[in-house]
């Protein structure tokens, strides 16, 4: 038996079904949530009607605790301002050295390269030690990725776009991963060569302790190892999570890789997308279009097609080429004789600090530089700039018109709620653990073909999620002040404004702001989470068919 | 709900009048409960609630003791109720479906209302289910205030057990409907 109209339901719940029509019903229930849910829904609508009709008063709202509006607006600003200030002085303390007794935080320094390291040795760590473990973790933690995030796809596609938009999702995952095993390969060896004179058609996966190719790889390569040598060529992508990357040969697509040391001496047809401690593109070395870097010393002696855009960066060295324009956030940018930029340099760099630029250095566009936000001083001068206002209305504008087109089109995704302080709290907490967690994962979905897609889809939602959040703690603060009438789009959208405007202007406090955007993201993700699994939950309640 | 008890009449004698009076008030709230929800609110129901005690004590002599007394009052009070409201649609099937005008079957399918209604909106349930339509008002308050099956309520309204289904199931979307657009305001 089928999912049955509610009509068959009903007669179900009221006892008129004669036994023999109700044990096949019995049995579809059994294995139906969905038709469970609605059969308990519908019970639960009958007494609510037996009551109302029976003059009964209503079931007195649950009490909640929470304080008045001023009140709670204010508890949730003290929060905010206390974990940012919180923020500010541990990234303070550790930026500008740590007591004796604390030194042994100085390893933690926070940095993206750092967390970048810290996560590349820890997957590192678990391969070496539990080999078996991590064989075991490696499909599940990717079937369980692709597994939610599918299941979640066809669910909305369903609900948004009825059945035919999941059948062609279905179809093209099932026509995708049957491409892939195709060509999938999964090598667990201990080193694992594809020697000078070897072609391996296909992708090649690989787990292993050091990775050589001599030979070719017709396809993509994806590999999780410590050291990664690449002599031959990749005809596809290079995919890398390793300690060292070493790319003398050819890759004729892109290269995204974690590293350490990352040293490309070889040819990348593609762009590079490369994080890691060292980046260095030797003399030799050429890459065809775009790199994108985030590293703390990157060194450009080769040929680099067009942009190269260097973040967060200690040191960026430049004696090649680049062919367009070199974007870089670091401490000290450097053009070395030799260094031929055929477009604008545009560096962000902390006070006090210019571009060091060498005579024999050829740069055709201009020499830009902009002060650090962070860093030493407080950035006062920048608060007379109107284009720090322009930006900020730009963002105001920005998060408004997501926020109307949230509430419009999904109105549950901006519904967070955080009464009290401690909900705030809680909501960090969750930002965190989603913010470590939700990387980790998709690190390991990518080391599968199937899991590759996935990944990168999930990397988009996890980028978006980090704006929504934004918006979402904006609406909170907001309706904090405002207190918008429940289902009013003008009052919402008051509130939203309120919030936004609140918000951009504290993001953008001197000394605080920046910390106070990492907790306000911190936040708005833990409670887009929390929302997320709330609605999860939910999904028990009842649906009419 | 506590069941007044009356009597059993002896062979060829009436019912004691002290015990039916004091079943029949103990009742009487019931009875314009069920008058007012079936009828709408108004002197309408209350004269109906009236009548049908009047009515019931008329027929007193006729009560057996084998029958629950509330069943007996709250059917005599909805056979009374329901002949207002034929009165009010004369027609050869005044509560068949059809009767009850379109059904708005093209707007979307809402899930069924449960004990997360906040509080606030009972007051709007109450308003919605007293403009439903005579038909389904009917079929929705014998259901669930005068407790009867579909066998019964097919009776009281003279339509059949299918009917009295479709009935139920359109009152409901008409007030999870109805609902949902006060909501939205």
């Amino acid at each position: 038996v089928s999912c049955l109209p509610e009509a068959s339901y009903l007669l179900y719940v009221d006892g008129e079904l004669a036994p023999e029509q109700g044990r096949p019903m019995e049995a579809h229930l059994v294995h139906c949530r969905r038709c469970r849910a609605l059969v308990v829904a519908l019970r639960e609508e009958a007494e609510l009607f037996a009551d109302v009709l029976r003059g009964r008063a209503a079931p007195a709202a649950r009490p909640q605790p929470e304080p008045a509006g001023r009140a709670r607006a204010l508890g949730l600003a003290a929060t905010l301002v206390a974990l940012a200030a919180a923020a500010a002085g541990a990234a303070a303390l550790l930026e500008s050295g740590l007591p004796d007794s604390l030194g042994w935080l100085a390893g933690l320094r926070w940095s993206w390269t750092g967390a970048y390291g810290l996560a590349i040795h820890l997957v590192l760590l678990v391969r070496e030690s539990a080999p078996a473990a991590f064989e075991l973790a490696l499909p599940v933690a990717a079937m369980a990725s692709a597994s939610a995030l599918l299941s979640f796809a066809l669910t909305a596609l369903r609900r948004r776009m009825g059945g035919p938009g999941a059948k062609l999702l279905a179809a093209f995952v099932l026509l995708a991963a049957t491409e892939s095993r195709a060509h999938f390969g999964l090598h667990e060896h201990e080193d694992l060569l594809v020697a000078a004179g070897t072609v391996h058609d296909g992708t090649l996966v690989a787990s292993a302790r050091s990775v050589t190719v001599d030979g070719i790889v017709d396809g993509d390569l994806v590999a999780l190892t410590e050291r990664l040598t690449l002599r031959g060529e990749v005809r596809g992508n290079l995919v890398a999570v390793a300690e060292e990357l070493d790319l003398r040969g050819a890759v004729e697509g892109s290269l995204l890789a974690g590293c350490e040391q990352a040293a490309v001496s070889g040819e990348v047809k593609g762009d590079a997308y490369v994080a890691g401690e060292t980046f260095s593109l030797a003399r030799e070395g050429r890459i065809g279009r775009d790199a994108t870097l985030v590293a703390d010393e990157v060194v450009l002696e080769g040929a680099l097609g067009r942009d190269a855009n260097a973040l967060f960066a200690g040191r960026v060295e430049v004696r090649g080429s680049v062919g367009r324009d070199l974007g870089a956030r670091a401490e000290r940018v450097v053009l070395l004789p030799g260094a031929r930029l055929g477009g604008d340099v545009e560096a962000a760099l902390p006070a006090g600090v210019e571009v060091e630029r060498s005579p024999g250095a050829e740069v055709a566009g201009a020499v830009r530089t902009r002060r650090r936000e962070a860093g030493r001083g407080f950035g006062l001068r920048r608060f007379r700039e109107p284009r720090l206002y322009a930006w900020m209305l730009l963002q105001i504008g920005a998060g408004f018109v997501l926020g109307m087109l949230l509430h419009l089109l999904a109105p549950g995704i901006l519904a967070v709620r955080a009464e009290r302080p401690r909900d705030l709290l809680r909501a960090v907490g969750v930002g965190i653990a989603t913010l470590v967690a939700a990387p980790l994962a998709l690190l390991v979905a990518a080391v599968t073909v199937v899991g590759i897609p996935v990944a990168l889809i999930g990397l988009g939602v996890l980028l978006t999620s980090l704006y929504v959040a934004l918006v979402a703690v904006a609406a909170l603060v907001g309706s904090a002040l405002v207190r918008p009438r429940a289902g009013s789009r003008s009052s919402f959208g008051a509130a939203l404004a309120a919030g936004l405007v609140v918000l951009v202007a504290l993001t953008h406090l001197p000394f605080l702001g920046g910390a106070l955007r990492v907790v306000a993201v911190v936040t708005g993700l833990g409670l887009l989470v929390e929302r997320a699994l709330s609605a999860w939950r939910e999904r028990a309640s009842p649906v009419a068919p | 709900m506590r069941e007044a008890t009356v009597p059993a009449p002896e062979r060829g004698a009436r019912p004691q009048a002290a015990g039916g009076e004091e079943a029949l008030h103990v009742h009487a709230g019931e009875v314009a409960l069920l008058c007012r929800r079936l009828l709408g609110p108004g002197q309408a129901a209350e004269e109906a609630a009236e009548a049908a005690l009047a009515r019931a004590r008329r027929a007193l002599g006729g009560y057996h003791p084998r029958e629950p007394f509330r069943r007996w009052l709250l059917a005599i009070a909805t056979h009374h109720a329901i002949g207002i409201l034929l009165e009010r649609c004369p027609g050869p099937q005044p509560f068949a479906p059809g009767a009850a005008g379109p059904d708005d079957l093209e707007a979307p399918a809402r899930p069924p209302l449960g004990h997360a209604l906040a509080p606030e909106a009972w007051p709007a349930l109450e308003g919605l289910l007293d403009e439903l339509p005579d038909p389904h008002r009917a079929a929705l308050v014998l259901r669930h205030l005068g407790e009867l099956d579909y066998a019964g309520i097919a009776e009281a309204l003279g339509v059949s057990r299918e009917d009295v289904g479709t009935l139920l199931v359109r009152a409901r979307r008409r007030v999870r409907a109805g609902l949902a657009r006060r909501s939205a305001r």
